[in-house]
C-alpha cells in the first residue's frame, strides 16, 4: 500500500492532465517534463548503429521468435484466403530434399494466388452492410460499457461505503456461470420481456453487460494506481465530485480506458450466438452471423470464411493502432504531450 | 403502383426460416418472389439463419410463441421436437393424399414420429461413392472387391489412399451399420448397439482401418476433401455436398455404395432428409401448408434441382432432361433406393458423441469392439432411463413439498421484518453514500436484470429434472431437490472396469475437475508469464516495436473460430506440420490426440497462443501506470534489472495484474470453444473440462437441469476461488 502511494506521488506525468487542470498538476508536470529531459542527455548512437544494437539484443529475439509463432498460424489463415479454394493444399514433404528445402515446404503458400475468396465473400452477401452494423453495435457496446464501467470503477476505487466489497464480488460471480445456459433467459428478458428482439439496443446492452465486470475491475485497478493528493487539492479547491471525475481521473486513466474500451469492442465484434437469435431482419445481421453462413453440418467453404476473417479483422487492428499511443509509455509518449 | 401497395399490405405475411446460402438460397428465393407474385393472400419472408445458430434459434423462439410460421430443417430432431412439444405441428389435417404420392417411401417415414406425420420432406442427403476416374475405371461391384481396389491404391508411406472417409463418424459409420441389421435401434426402436449385426459392422470397420490399412487416420471432411483433390485418394464416400468442393481438374464419378458380400446386404448409407415443419403458433396454419405444397411441387423441385443443386424429395424432377442426363445427380436418386433415413428418435441425439469416441478407441486398437460397443449399450441406457424417467414423473405431477413453501414464506417475512427494522439505518447509509451510489447504480440495475436473473433462473432449474421431455410442463410438475447435486459431488465411480481393464473413468465429475484445474493453472501461468515477458520486451523503444505490437495482437484481431481449427489442423497426426516439422528435425511424430497429455497439449498451445495478446495489452496499459523515475531512483541506488522487476515493476503491476489474473482463470475455466474445436475431449472425453462436460449433459443428452446444476458447481468452485484469491492478495498488502 505505502509502495502504491509513493509511486503515486510520482505518477502524474502518464498522459499528463497538465493541460487540463493546470493549477493541480503543474509541480509534478515540471517533475515529469525533467525528468524527460534526463533521460534524453545520453550522447545518441548514429540511427544504424542503434538499429544494429536493437536486433542484436535479446529482446529483439524473444519478440522475433514470439512472433514467428504469431505469425504461421495465421499464415494458413492468409493463404487459404487468397488460395481462391476451400481448402488448402496439405503440405507434402519433398523426396529426398535437403533440410533447409524440406523446411521451406512448410511455409504455407497458395499455389496461385486469387482474390476469388475476398470478392465471393464482398458480393454473395451484403458484407458492407454487415460490417457497418458490427461496428454501429461494436461501437455503441464501447460507449455503454465504458460509461457503465467508469462510474462505477471510480465509486469502487475512491469511496469507502458499506457492501464495496461484496459489489465487486458480485460483478466477478457474473462472469462465473457458464455462457451456454443463459441463452434461454436471455432471450426471455429481451426479447420478451423487454421487446427488443431484432434491435441494435437489445445486442448492445447485452455486450456492454457481458463486458461490464472486467472492465470494472480493470478500471478499479488502475484508479486505485493513481494519487489522492490532485483529487484532494481539488476537493478544497471546491470542485465537485464530478468535475474531479471528468477532468482529472479520466484523462489520467487513459491507457486503462483505452485497453477496457478494446476489450468491450471485441466482445460485440465476434458474438454471433446472440446476434443471430435476438435479430429476425438480414438486414441487420451482424458479420460474425454473416461468416457463420460459411460453415454448416456438411460442406464448409473455409477460404470464404478465411477471406471474411482478414476482413473482420481489419477495424480491429486500425482501431488498436488508433488507441496504442495510449498504451505505449517511454519518449514517444512525453513527446506526444510535450 | 398504387394498387399494387395496397394489395400488398392486405396481404398476411408468412415467414419462413432457412439456413441457406449461395445458389440453394438463390433458387428458394426466386421460387418464393414467383410465389408472391402468383397470388395476392399472402406475401412469404424468408429469413437465412447460419447453421451454426439455428437450431438454438428455433428451440429458444419456437416454444415461447415467437418464430416463423414455417421452417426447413434436417429431419432428425423430429423425434425430440415433438416429444418436447410447442416446437412443431403435426400436418396430417391438411396433407392430401396426392401430395404424398410425391414422395419416396423412405423420405416419407422421415418425416413420421409417433404415427403423426410432421412435415412434407424437401430434399435428401445422403452417401455415395465418389471415385476418381484416373485412378479407377468403373466402380467396385461389392465391398470386398472395393478393399481389394483400394489396397492397390494404397501408399501409406507417400500419404496415398484407396479409401478416405469420415469413418469414425456415425453418420457415415450408418452404412455399415444398416448393411448389417437394423442400425442402433432394433425393430421395436430399442436401443440395441451391442447387437451382433452393429458389433459386425464395427469389427468390419477395424479390419478396414488397421488389417487391410486402407484409410488414412484421423479422418475428417477437410481431409477428405483435400486428399481427393490431389489424386491421393481413389475413392471417397461423401455426399452431394463435396462435390463443390472438387478441384475442377479432377475427373470423377459417382456411384451407389456396393453390395457387402458377407452380409448379402448393401451398404446403406444414412440419409439426411431436410423437410418443410409447421409452428404450432402460426396463425396462417393452412396458407403455411399451402406454401410447403407449392415449394415441393415438380416444377419447384425442378428449380432447386437445376438452380440450387439440390436432391429434391419429390422424385418427378428427376425425369427433368436436364437432371435425367446428369450422371451425378442420378447416382445419388440410385443410392437413394436403398439409403436409409437416420432415425428421427430423441434417443438418437444421444448417440451421436459417444458412438464417435467409441469408434474412435476401437479402430485405434485401444478397445475390442464387442466390449466397447457393449460398454456403449450401457452407459446409453442409462442416459435414456434417465430421460425416460423425467417424462414418466410429468404423468403423475408431483407438488412442491409443503415445507418449501413454508420456508420460501418465511424467508421473505425475514428479509421483510429485517429491512422494516434497518429501515433507518439503510436510509442513513443511503444518505452518507448516496454519491457513490449512485456511480454505481447503472451498472448494478443492468447487471440485476441481464445477469441475476438467468442466474436465478439456472439455479432454480438444478433444482428439477427438466429434460427434453418435460421441458414445457410447469416447473412445479419437476421439482426434484438437492439430487442432481448428489450425483454430480457423490460421483465415486472413480474407475472403470476390473483387473487388467481397469482404466480411469473420465465421465466422472472429479477426474474432469481434476483437468479443469490443471488446464486453468497451465493456461493462465503461461499465458500471464509469456505475456507479461512480451510487455516487458515492448515497453521500451526498440527497431520495429509499432509492427511487433501490431503483429502481437493479431491472434486476438483474427475469429478464433478459424485458428482453432487452423491449429487443430496442424496437430493432425499424419498431415499436420507440427509432426512434419518433427520429422524433419529429426524426431518421431506424435500421436497428438491419442494420449491425454499430449492431448491436453494441444488444447494448451491452442488457447494460450489465443489469449496472450489480450493479456499483453492489459499488461501494456498496467504498464504505464509505473512513473519512470522510480526506476531512475533505483538505478542510482545501483538496483540491477530483477531488483527493479521484483521491487518496482510486480508490485506496481498488480493492481492491474490481479483482476485480470482472477477474471483470465474465471474465463479459462469456463474456456469452451478451444476445448470443443481443437481436442473435443480427446481421448474418449479424458480432456472436457466440465463446462464441455455440462454442454455435452445439456444439449447431448438433453438433461438440462443436469447440465445446469454442473453450471451451478462450477459457480460455486470459481466463486471460492475469488473469495480465497482477493483475501491472499489483501492479506499480502497488509504485510507489506
Amino acid at each position: 500500500m505505502a509502495l502504491t502511494r509513493f509511486a503515486g506521488a510520482f505518477g502524474v506525468q502518464i498522459g499528463s492532465p497538465a493541460d487540463l487542470c493546470p493549477s493541480y498538476a503543474k509541480g509534478d508536470a515540471m517533475n515529469a517534463i525533467v525528468g524527460w529531459a534526463k533521460r534524453s542527455v545520453p550522447i545518441r548512437p548514429t540511427r544504424v548503429g542503434r538499429i544494429l544494437r536493437d536486433i542484436c539484443s535479446w529482446r529483439f529475439a524473444l519478440l522475433l521468435f514470439a512472433g514467428l509463432i504469431v505469425i504461421y498460424p495465421l499464415l494458413w489463415v492468409v493463404s487459404l484466403a487468397f488460395s481462391g479454394q476451400q481448402a488448402l493444399q496439405l503440405v507434402e514433404l519433398p523426396e529426398g530434399a535437403g533440410f533447409w528445402q524440406q523446411l521451406a515446404a512448410l511455409v504455407p503458400l497458395p499455389q496461385q494466388w486469387s482474390l476469388d475468396n475476398f470478392r465471393a465473400v464482398l458480393t454473395e452477401q451484403p458484407f458492407m452492410r454487415w460490417l457497418f452494423n458490427s461496428l454501429v453495435v461494436a461501437l455503441s457496446t464501447t460507449v455503454v460499457g465504458l460509461g457503465l464501467s467508469c462510474t462505477a470503477a471510480y465509486a469502487f476505487s475512491r469511496f469507502k461505503f458499506p457492501g464495496r466489497e461484496r459489489g465487486l464480488m458480485l460483478f466477478l460471480i457474473s462472469q462465473m456461470f457458464p455462457a451456454v445456459l443463459m441463452l434461454i433467459p436471455l432471450y426471455v428478458i429481451v426479447v420478451q420481456w423487454l421487446g427488443l428482439g431484432n434491435t441494435w439496443l437489445g445486442l448492445v446492452l447485452v455486450y456492454a453487460i457481458t463486458a461490464l465486470p472486467f472492465c470494472v475491475w480493470m478500471l478499479k485497478g488502475y484508479f486505485d494506481t493513481l494519487p489522492y493528493e490532485i483529487e484532494e487539492s481539488a476537493l478544497l479547491e471546491g470542485a465537485s465530485r464530478f468535475t474531479i471525475f471528468y477532468k482529472i481521473i479520466l484523462p489520467l486513466a487513459r491507457p486503462a480506458i483505452a485497453v477496457t474500451g478494446l476489450f468491450s469492442f471485441m466482445t460485440a465484434w465476434n458474438e454471433f450466438i446472440l446476434a443471430s437469435i435476438f435479430m429476425d431482419d438480414e438486414s441487420r445481421y451482424t458479420v460474425p452471423v454473416g461468416l457463420r453462413f460459411f460453415v454448416s453440418d456438411y460442406a464448409s467453404e473455409w477460404g470464404f470464411f478465411a477471406a471474411g476473417s482478414i476482413l473482420v479483422s481489419i477495424p480491429v487492428i486500425l482501431l488498436f493502432l488508433a488507441l496504442q499511443r495510449f498504451l505505449v509509455s517511454g519518449l514517444s509518449a512525453g513527446a506526444v504531450k510535450g | 403502383m398504387c394498387l399494387g401497395a395496397a394489395r400488398s399490405f392486405a396481404a398476411e405475411e408468412l415467414l419462413l426460416w432457412h439456413g441457406y446460402r449461395g445458389a440453394e438460397r438463390q433458387a428458394l428465393e426466386w421460387l418464393l418472389d414467383d410465389y408472391n407474385r402468383s397470388q395476392d393472400q399472402v406475401r412469404v419472408r424468408a429469413l437465412a439463419v447460419p447453421f451454426g445458430s439455428y437450431a438454438d434459434k428455433l428451440s429458444a423462439a419456437l416454444p415461447r410463441g415467437q418464430g416463423p410460421d414455417l421452417f426447413i430443417f434436417a429431419h432428425d430432431r423430429i423425434g425430440g421436437w415433438a416429444s418436447a412439444g410447442h416446437t412443431i405441428a403435426p400436418i396430417d389435417e391438411f396433407v392430401r393424399p396426392q401430395v404424398l404420392s410425391r414422395f419416396p417411401h423412405n423420405l416419407l417415414s422421415a418425416m413420421r414420429y409417433h404415427g403423426s406425420l410432421y412435415g412434407l420432406p424437401f430434399n435428401f442427403k445422403s452417401t455415395a461413392l465418389i471415385f476418381n476416374r484416373a485412378l479407377v475405371d468403373t466402380p467396385p461391384h461389392s465391398a470386398e472387391e472395393m478393399i481389394a481396389l483400394a489396397r492397390a491404391h494404397t501408399d501409406r508411406q507417400h500419404g496415398r489412399f484407396g479409401l478416405a472417409y469420415s469413418y469414425t463418424e456415425p453418420f457415415f459409420h450408418g452404412a455399415l451399420m444398416n448393411a448389417w441389421g437394423s442400425g442402433p435401434f432394433d425393430t421395436q426402436n430399442r436401443l440395441a448397439l451391442d447387437s451382433d449385426a452393429n458389433i459386425q459392422s464395427v469389427q468390419l470397420l477395424v479390419d478396414w482401418v488397421r488389417k487391410d490399412g486402407v484409410l488414412p487416420e484421423e479422418p475428417n471432411s477437410t481431409l477428405v476433401t483435400n486428399l481427393f483433390n490431389q489424386g491421393r485418394a481413389a475413392m471417397v464416400i461423401s455426399g452431394p455436398w463435396m462435390l463443390g468442393e472438387i478441384d475442377p481438374q479432377i475427373d470423377y464419378a459417382v456411384a451407389p455404395l456396393p453390395r457387402l458380400n458377407a452380409s448379402g446386404k448393401p451398404l446403406s448409407p444414412w440419409v439426411a432428409v431436410e423437410g418443410l415443419f409447421l409452428s404450432p403458433w402460426s396463425k396462417r396454419k393452412t396458407a403455411a401448408y399451402g406454401l410447403m405444397e407449392y415449394l415441393t411441387a415438380r416444377e419447384s423441385a425442378e428449380q432447386m434441382a437445376i438452380a440450387g443443386g439440390q436432391l429434391p424429395a419429390n422424385l418427378a424432377a428427376f425425369e427433368h432432361p436436364q437432371i435425367a442426363t446428369n450422371d451425378v445427380a442420378m447416382a445419388f436418386r440410385e443410392q437413394l433406393e436403398t439409403a436409409v433415413p437416420i432415425p428421427n428418435l430423441p434417443e438418437m441425439t444421444l448417440l451421436w458423441k459417444p458412438l464417435e469416441i467409441t469408434l474412435k478407441k476401437v479402430v485405434k486398437g485401444a478397445a475390442q469392439p464387442a466390449a466397447a460397443l457393449q460398454r456403449l449399450q450401457r452407459d446409453l441406457q442409462r442416459d435414456i432411463a434417465a430421460l425416460q424417467a423425467s417424462r414418466s414423473r410429468d404423468a403423475a405431477p408431483t407438488q412442491i413439498p409443503a415445507w418449501l413453501w413454508g420456508l420460501a414464506l418465511l424467508l421473505v417475512l425475514a428479509a421483510a421484518t429485517a429491512l422494516l427494522r434497518m429501515r433507518r439505518r439503510i436510509a442513513a447509509t443511503w444518505r452518507d453514500n448516496r454519491t457513490a451510489y449512485l456511480y454505481i447504480l447503472p451498472a448494478m440495475l443492468g447487471m440485476l436484470l441481464l445477469v441475476f436473473f438467468p442466474l436465478l433462473y439456472g439455479l432454480l432449474l438444478s433444482f428439477t429434472d427438466t429434460t427434453l421431455l418435460n421441458e414445457n410442463t410447469p416447473l412445479a410438475s419437476r421439482w426434484l431437490g438437492l439430487d442432481n447435486y448428489v450425483g454430480i459431488l457423490g460421483d465415486w465411480n472413480l474407475w472403470y472396469g476390473e483387473g487388467v481393464e481397469r482404466s480411469i473413468n473420465f465421465d466422472n465429475f472429479y477426474w474432469t475437475l481434476l483437468v479443469t484445474v490443471c488446464w486453468t493453472a497451465s493456461n493462465v501461468l503461461l499465458a500471464v508469464g509469456l505475456a507479461l515477458l512480451l510487455a516487458l520486451a515492448l515497453n521500451k523503444p526498440i527497431f520495429g516495436r509499432a509492427w511487433f505490437r501490431v503483429l502481437l495482437i493479431l491472434p486476438w484481431a483474427i475469429p478464433n473460430y478459424i485458428t482453432a481449427l487452423v491449429w487443430k489442423g496442424m496437430f493432425h497426426p499424419q498431415f499436420g506440420v507440427i509432426n512434419q516439422a518433427l520429422q524433419i528435425f529429426g524426431f518421431a511424430p506424435v500421436a497428438w490426440f491419442d494420449s491425454v497429455g499430449a492431448s491436453f497439449f494441444t488444447g494448451l498451445v491452442t488457447n494460450v497462443w489465443l489469449s496472450i495478446p489480450f493479456m499483453m495489452v492489459v499488461i501494456l496499459g498496467g504498464l504505464q501506470s509505473i512513473p519512470r523515475e522510480l526506476y531512475e531512483a533505483a538505478r542510482v541506488e545501483g538496483a540491477g534489472r530483477w531488483f527493479q522487476f521484483r521491487a518496482i515493476t510486480l508490485p506496481l503491476l498488480k493492481p492491474v495484474l490481479i483482476p485480470a489474473i482472477i477474471l483470465s482463470v474465471v474465463w479459462t475455466f469456463n474456456m469452451f470453444n478451444v476445448i470443443y474445436l481443437v481436442s473435443g475431449g480427446a481421448p474418449a472425453g479424458a480432456n472436457d473440462i466440465l463446462i464441455t462436460k455440462a454442454f455435452r449433459i445439456g444439449f447431448e443428452k438433453y438433461q438440462y437441469a443436469y447440465a445446469a446444476a454442473y453450471s451451478v458447481v462450477i459457480l460455486a468452485l470459481l466463486f471460492c476461488y475469488a473469495l480465497l484469491q482477493t483475501r491472499i492478495s489483501r492479506t499480502m498488502e497488509a504485510a507489506r
